[in-house]
């Protein structure tokens, strides 16, 4: 009796907030509503939506922005653990400095990287122009350059994240490995590809794989850096369902939508999900 | 100084500039809400501010009367907001804490058939993108008629804190030796008792911590209270930052500034308490960025 009663309320109300929202979106999409008068449309909006280019540029975006932001993310990560799991003075003290930019809340970076990037008083583009740059490569007001400005924050936000996990990964190689390696005569660019990066392989995978999912939904701070613009440059899917659904009204489109990003997010996250839940029942 | 993988000028440089990528955005945002309107906007910045002030904290807290921030609530609105972001987080926690307890300590005890399922479910939701649920939910909130009231949102952030706290206690919970509530059912000791006088003391800094994530979580959260939320008074903090960038009124970056430290500063706490627990055993698996 027990453990179903332990269990019951956490689960009951996740299954209430999540299950019947998704029955409900369902719902939603196969619908048109218009003034209060509901008639039902079948897939209409999902045909709709493969045929919109609004919607099809905004999973371009997303995809490039992902994998980008993952990338960014996990380069980063790896020299920051790398240096992290090194001999150097204060290295503790390093260690949380490091960690900092995931202190700062979402919103608050899409804004600080706003202002780091203003065309007038940002600091960005000042040493840029001081570089002998005439137009700022990152600049958010640029519809080609705008997403490489939103990558700067989300990467910077990011990338301790992956370095937490790619140094608790280095910190587990064993070091008599590294000694057979010296012995066999292998210098330090061999020793990073040849035996630490497979030996890291289950983690970059997990690290890679989480900041995928999690940047294809990113939504607050490409929101509050460039609203999706400019002329939707910056635009990804998840900033596309919202501005249909609350700045256009169009909720059952948005539904629609939004069951199209689920999809997506169960494709690329389910092997996680599966693995991870065998896992931890061994 | 030494790396198995750098010479040391590499290690040097590379440590150096990873310091200044990692901390400068922090310090400039700090030194730019010390500036003046003018240094603002100069052509050559500096980080140390030439003419420090406090104007920018002083609009929060007084903002002149056609300010947006003075819209709405009055002179308190930022105040007013940051206690509402408190208040949100603070509630959600509470009520999401126990809850996740209770199904972890089952998660990570008991033998059950379907066990993979109810991970895998709950990873699932976990990890489930706020924007895909936040159309459906929000219909069926306003259905119920919770919309724009404190506790539907509260009640919508279980959702996404729920998920979190219990996989991040299975994971803690698992690590603690069965053998603690053992003992005390060997010696007489009921299961209640077992887990209400052993086990939570033993678990108790692990809990703390995960009430912390929480805590950290909704604090910063943004898309349900931008959703589910129209009245100021009620508003978050992290949307009610948006009143800065109305259209009809020139950005006032350094007041953008001091606000955005404020609402840095709980997270930094927070973090500073919870970061110890986080190279150890509770990043396995717990931690999605």
């Amino acid at each position: 009796m027990y453990p179903a009663a332990f269990i019951s309320p956490a689960y009951i109300v996740l299954l209430v907030l999540v299950v019947v929202p998704l029955v409900y979106n369902l719902n939603l999409s196969v619908n048109d509503e218009l003034f209060g008068y509901r008639e039902f449309i079948g897939w209409q909006h999902y045909r709709d939506l493969l045929g919109d280019s609004d919607f099809l540029h905004a999973l371009g975006v997303t995809v490039k922005f992902a994998v980008a932001d993952a990338l960014g993310s996990f380069l980063l990560g790896l020299i920051a653990a790398l240096v992290l799991a090194s001999k150097i003075p204060w290295r503790n003290t390093l260690r949380v400095l490091v960690l900092l930019p995931w202190v700062v809340p979402y919103v608050i970076t899409g804004i600080l990287w706003r202002w780091m990037l203003h065309p007038m008083g940002g600091v960005i583009p000042n040493w840029m122009t001081s570089l002998g740059l005439s137009a700022n490569p990152v600049s958010i007001n640029n519809p080609d350059t705008a997403l490489g400005g939103v990558l700067l924050a989300t990467i910077w936000r990011g990338f301790p994240f992956a370095a937490m996990m790619l140094l608790a990964g280095l910190e587990s190689i064993d070091e008599q490995l590294y000694e057979a390696a010296a012995i066999d005569g292998a210098n330090r660019i061999q020793l990073l590809f040849r035996i630490v990066l497979p030996l890291l392989s289950p983690v970059i995978a997990i690290v890679v794989l989480l900041r995928l999912v999690w940047s294809a939904n990113a939504f607050d701070v490409i929101y509050m850096m460039t609203g999706g613009g400019p002329m939707g440059a910056t635009e990804t899917s998840s900033l596309f369902i919202y501005r249909t659904s609350f700045q256009f009204f169009n909720l059952n489109k948005g539904a629609a939508a939004s069951f199209i990003q689920l999809v997506l997010f169960l494709a690329l996250a389910f092997p996680y999900i599966v693995r991870t839940g065998r896992q931890y029942n061994e | 100084m030494s790396s198995r993988f750098m010479s040391k000028p590499i290690l040097v440089i590379v440590t150096l500039a990873l310091v200044f990528v990692a901390l400068f955005p922090i310090l400039w945002m700090v030194s730019s809400s010390l500036k003046g309107a003018e240094e603002l906007l100069s052509s050559t910045p500096s980080l140390i501010p030439k003419e420090p002030t406090i104007r920018g904290y002083e609009m929060l807290l007084n903002p002149p009367p056609n300010h947006p921030l003075a819209a709405g609530g009055g002179s308190m609105l930022f105040l007013r907001m940051i206690l509402n972001t408190l208040l949100y987080a603070v509630s959600t926690t509470l009520l999401a804490v126990p809850m996740a307890i209770l199904a972890a300590y089952v998660l990570a005890r008991e033998h059950l058939r379907f066990k993979v399922l109810l991970i895998a479910f709950l990873l699932f939701t976990y990890l489930l993108p706020p924007i895909a649920i936040v159309v459906p939910l929000f219909q069926m909130v306003a259905d119920i008629g919770l919309y724009d009231s404190y506790l539907g949102l509260v009640l919508a952030y279980q959702l996404l804190v729920l998920p979190l706290c219990t996989w991040m206690l299975a994971g803690h919970f698992k690590n603690i030796p069965r053998e603690l509530e053992e003992a005390a059912l060997i010696d007489g000791c009921s299961r209640m008792r077992a887990i209400a006088q052993v086990f939570l003391p033993v678990s108790a800094p692990g809990i703390a911590a995960v009430a912390t994530f929480s805590l950290i979580v909704i604090w910063q959260e943004f898309v349900f209270a931008l959703v589910f939320i129209k009245t100021e008074a009620l508003r978050n903090v992290q949307v009610g930052i948006q009143y800065f960038f109305q259209p009809s009124f020139p950005v006032d970056w350094g007041t953008v500034m001091a606000a955005s430290t404020i609402v840095a500063i709980p997270t930094a706490l927070l973090f500073a308490y919870v970061q110890q627990f986080l190279v150890g055993g509770l990043l396995k698996g717990a931690v999605k960025g």
